[in-house]
């Protein structure tokens, strides 16, 4: 599904497709956990669904499987950055 | 007789392109985590009130809107495949059936907002302002990020229109595509965001 241009990778039509898809069925799963009794599930099944999206997303559409080097460090260092200071500030306001 | 020869080179940055495109993304992402985060903290402190103001959100709505920012994400990057192949006529196309559901995004929104704002649910409205205090936080929040997404969704629009201009008169081509590339990086992160606000004004409150 995937072919090689000059050394690089190229997505194929069917790739996204698929992962096309692979969004629309995780989109159909969130919104019915979101109906479930359950409180914790119905609450943390959609955002890890939502994440899981995303990487698709990011992995795919976004190309950033195929990406090297410093591309790739800094987004990293990023979205660490963006975890840590929204894990801190939730702990901050959770357990004050 | 001396012929003088111009050779003629343009300077390109593939790498650096991408790299400063990267960073400008992280920085939207940025912009879009505050919110997030005050929703958190102010769930939390309200969640019975944040419940009762999310039951007032049409789910289908919110669902139909998620489902088309995903199928323009798929033809966004279509869009970026066709033209490293050299199709320029299917890129055109794909790229305007991105703007157009973008813009079918937006008219649903509409609709959406104003369907509030007729109730005087809105910063400001009557309504809003006998809400208890955990609704109007969260219908602040709700009006706050869906209108700085629906913000991003045009700017979107306008720079895949402004890459399909470069892809019609040769600019974008099959082998300096970055124009177009950036355009559609850009487009999938308003869709990034979008997978983020969807659970949390429609899904878990």
């Amino acid at each position: 599904m995937d072919e090689k241009e000059g050394g690089r990778e190229r997505t194929g039509y069917a790739t996204y497709a698929l992962v096309w898809l692979g969004l629309m069925g995780l989109t159909w799963l969130s919104v019915t956990v979101s109906g479930l009794e359950s409180g914790a599930l119905r609450i943390a099944a959609p955002l890890a669904i939502a994440s899981i999206k995303a990487v698709f997303v990011l992995a795919v559409f976004m190309h950033l499987r195929s990406e090297r080097g410093l591309v790739r460090w800094v987004i990293l260092i990023g979205l660490i950055a963006f975890l840590v200071s929204g894990a801190l500030v939730f702990s901050d306001v959770a357990y004050r | 007789m001396n012929e003088t020869v111009e050779k003629i080179t343009y300077h390109r940055d593939y790498a650096g392109a991408k790299l400063g495109m990267w960073l400008f993304l992280l920085t939207e992402l940025g912009l879009f985590f505050g919110p997030l985060l005050l929703y958190v903290m102010h769930a939390i402190r309200h969640p019975e009130a944040f419940h009762a103001a999310a039951m007032g959100l049409d789910k289908n709505i919110g669902l139909i809107n998620t489902l088309i920012l995903l199928t323009s994400s798929l033809t966004a990057a279509l869009s970026v495949a066709s033209i490293r192949r050299g199709k320029g006529e299917l890129t055109l196309i794909f790229i305007f059936v991105t703007v157009a559901l973008g813009g079918i995004f937006l008219v649903n929104k509409y609709f959406e907002w104003m369907g509030k704002i007729a109730h005087g649910i809105y910063p400001g409205g009557e309504a809003f302002a006998a809400l208890p205090p955990g609704e109007a936080v969260f219908y602040g929040l709700y009006f706050f990020a869906t209108g700085l997404h629906g913000l991003h969704v045009i700017a979107g629009m306008l720079a895949l229109a402004i890459a399909a201009a470069f892809t019609a008169t040769g600019t974008v081509n099959k082998r300096d595509f970055v124009k177009l590339e950036n355009a559609a990086l850009y487009w999938h992160l308003v869709d990034v965001i979008w997978i983020f606000l969807f659970p949390f004004f429609y899904l878990i409150s």
